[in-house]
């Protein structure tokens, strides 16, 4: 148990509160929301490349967890087991989806002048304009490439908390970031 | 001769510090010879520093409203099993299952081992016969667990070598195009070297899965155990089919080279594509003592205009397949520039083809940087593929007909060997 406690310690929750979000305490549930929420947020937004879809993933992947956490027995990192429900329901949702909807950068950056707002620094609209062309790279992946692009740099996952999110091998985690730099190369190259 | 091809792929590893360490050292050591790789491992860094600035996002506020509001409105039956939409296991079950799971893989190990050294795949065991029961033994155990088999399992003693250190190697006539039917992509070469037999694994992978392939000289003992085989017609071929639990393995002689293809039990068609493929490339690697026709292409140049094949029948054509990152490619294009100067008003076309470098804006500012002076065209998988290319540089000296006169893989020999060749097929009448 000692070990589960340190994983459990190292994703930035205590054991106490995971088990008071297993035993339904809205406070408890309300505090993993607040240590989380970024981040899955985040990978929603990111993968599906759609503010709105987003929003609505991350209630979805938050109710799962809630429903789904009082099955955790401690046995795995926590940090893993969520990226893992969030990961698959964010891939499912884009299979599901028949047609792609187009891709909103300002609602999910901010537009130039939003960012810009109290500050005309011409530094922070080159910079806005850096991180469009990333992430219109990153967004043109194929989905599974993507994930492990998304995972990887944004959310700062290992090779290990990857490949355990994706149900792959670290050689396929390799693998498919080797690809996906070819193909953010390429991409990126273009949009100069 | 170092190969870019092979080092490139590892390069975000590398730049992540996720290589291990023997390959760690092999990249770092082609870095300080290669500035085109280090120029690429540089971007990499570069590239990562920019998507990890990327910030994480906020939901809206009132998000956690409309969460707690449909929690407060759940009722869940008592306990959740289902954590994945009935695609994962929950937790309980999965702890049910870890020594179930431990027990197996052990097995596989414990099964892998002694069938390896049954089948004369370790040091010690039978010299000068490669025996694969015990690696088909393996390879079904696998895809058991999965049916995929998207990672083709390196076979035992087997170690993984560059494209150049294998044919070097060989000591037989190596054929392993860089694509087969079905998407299937090369990705890796491993060697078996140990006295008495030499041997070749090369693994290709698809969107569908893997497979791979066994070559070894024709006078080598190759067998599959207590295995019983039958013969069938695939791919033009008379082939020794051995089926094992849960893949099958189809082995043939072209030549020089036996091979045996290993795969999953698959549609008859698709293996028939893929021999075929085999005996294509082979018959393509024999063209030098039997002169074929080079395969016809249509690729646009840098500034669009579509080039075809059939545009430099008349001329000894220098075909020239290289790649913006390949250091050796960059370090040829001297040689191209000066037989261009040459022999332009003799008869002589010298093209290159950049495959795997991007699109025409991509490769121009190489065609500048090295004041490239011959047409460049934008090669794709296609002409790779008809055209056999394993490797990069590889260039093909082609007569008037545009019948292959030479093949070189690698490194070119030398422009002085190049001009004697170039020379000898003006001289032909």
């Amino acid at each position: 148990m000692g070990a589960a406690i340190e994983r459990i310690t190292q994703s930035g929750l205590s054991e106490q509160l995971v088990r008071a979000c297993q035993d339904g305490s809205l406070e408890a549930q309300r505090e993993l929301y607040e240590s989380y929420k970024a981040k899955v947020y985040s990978l929603a937004t990111y993968l599906t490349g759609d503010a709105e879809m987003a929003r609505d993933l991350t209630q979805e992947i938050f109710l799962k967890v809630f429903r789904d956490l009082r099955a955790f027995r401690f046995e795995s990192s926590f940090n893993s087991w969520l990226y893992r429900l969030a990961t698959n329901t964010c891939l499912n949702a884009l299979r599901s989806r028949r047609t792609r909807r187009e891709v909103c950068i300002e609602e999910v950056l901010g537009t130039p002048a939003e960012i810009d707002a109290g500050s005309q620094l011409e530094q922070q609209q080159v910079d806005h304009s850096i991180q469009q062309a990333v992430r219109k790279a990153i967004l043109s992946l194929k989905p599974p490439l993507r994930a492990v692009v998304v995972l990887r740099y944004i959310e700062n996952l290992s090779y290990g908390e990857i490949a355990e999110a994706l149900s792959c091998s670290e050689g396929t985690v390799a693998s498919r970031l080797s690809r996906a730099h070819r193909l953010l190369e390429r991409k990126l190259r273009a949009g100069k | 001769m170092k190969f870019c091809f092979h080092i490139s792929r590892r390069l975000p590893d590398y730049c992540e510090g996720e290589a291990p360490p023997d390959e760690r050292a092999r990249i770092a050591a082609h870095l300080g010879e290669c500035a085109d790789c280090r120029e690429r491992s540089r971007q990499i860094r570069q590239r990562i520093d920019l998507m990890r600035q990327l910030p994480l996002l906020d939901p809206p506020d009132q998000l956690w409203d409309a969460v707690a509001s449909d929690l407060s409105a759940s009722e869940w039956p008592e306990p959740v099993r289902e954590a994945f939409s009935g695609r994962r296991l929950g937790f309980s079950q999965r702890r049910l299952l870890r020594p179930v799971a431990i027990a197996a893989t052990l097995f596989i190990i414990a099964t892998a081992l002694l069938l390896a050294g049954r089948s004369g795949l370790l040091p010690g065991a039978h010299k000068g016969e490669l025996n694969l029961a015990g690696y088909l033994d393996l390879v079904g155990t696998i895809a058991a667990a999965e049916p995929a088999l998207r990672e083709f399992p390196a076979a035992p003693g087997f170690t993984e070598v560059s494209w150049p250190e294998a044919a070097a190697a060989a000591g037989f006539p190596v054929i392993a195009p860089a694509v087969l039917p079905g998407g299937y992509k090369l990705t890796a070469v491993r060697l078996y070297n140990l006295v008495g037999l030499r041997a070749l694994q090369f693994k290709y992978r698809s969107e569908q899965g893997g497979l791979c392939v066994f070559q070894l000289p024709s006078g080598s003992k190759l067998s599959f155990g207590e295995q019983s085989s039958e013969q069938c017609l695939l791919g033009g071929l008379y082939c020794q089919r051995t089926s094992a639990r849960n893949c099958v393995a189809y082995r043939f002689v072209l030549g020089e080279t036996q091979c045996a293809l290993v795969m999953r039990q698959t549609d008859p068609a698709v293996v028939d594509a893929l021999i075929q493929a085999f005996n294509a490339a082979s018959q393509s690697d024999k063209k030098q003592e039997a002169p074929q026709v080079a395969a016809e292409f249509k690729l646009p140049d840098l500034d669009g205009r579509q080039i075809s094949s059939a545009d430099l029948k008349g001329s000894v054509v220098v075909l020239d397949f290289w790649a913006t990152w390949c250091g050796p490619c960059l370090a040829e294009i001297p040689t191209f520039n000066s037989l261009r100067g040459k022999y332009a008003g003799r008869g002589v076309k010298v093209v290159g083809i950049a495959v795997q470098s991007g699109w025409a804006e991509d490769i121009k500012p190489y065609r500048d940087q090295y004041k490239i002076a011959y047409p460049i065209l934008v090669g794709d998988d296609e002409v790779v593929e008809k055209y056999g290319v394993i490797g990069f540089p590889t260039t093909y000296i082609l007569d008037k007909d545009l019948k292959v006169h030479r093949k070189f893989t690698g490194k070119l020999p030398g422009k002085e060997e190049l001009e004697r060749e170039i020379e000898s097929l003006l001289a032909d009448r």
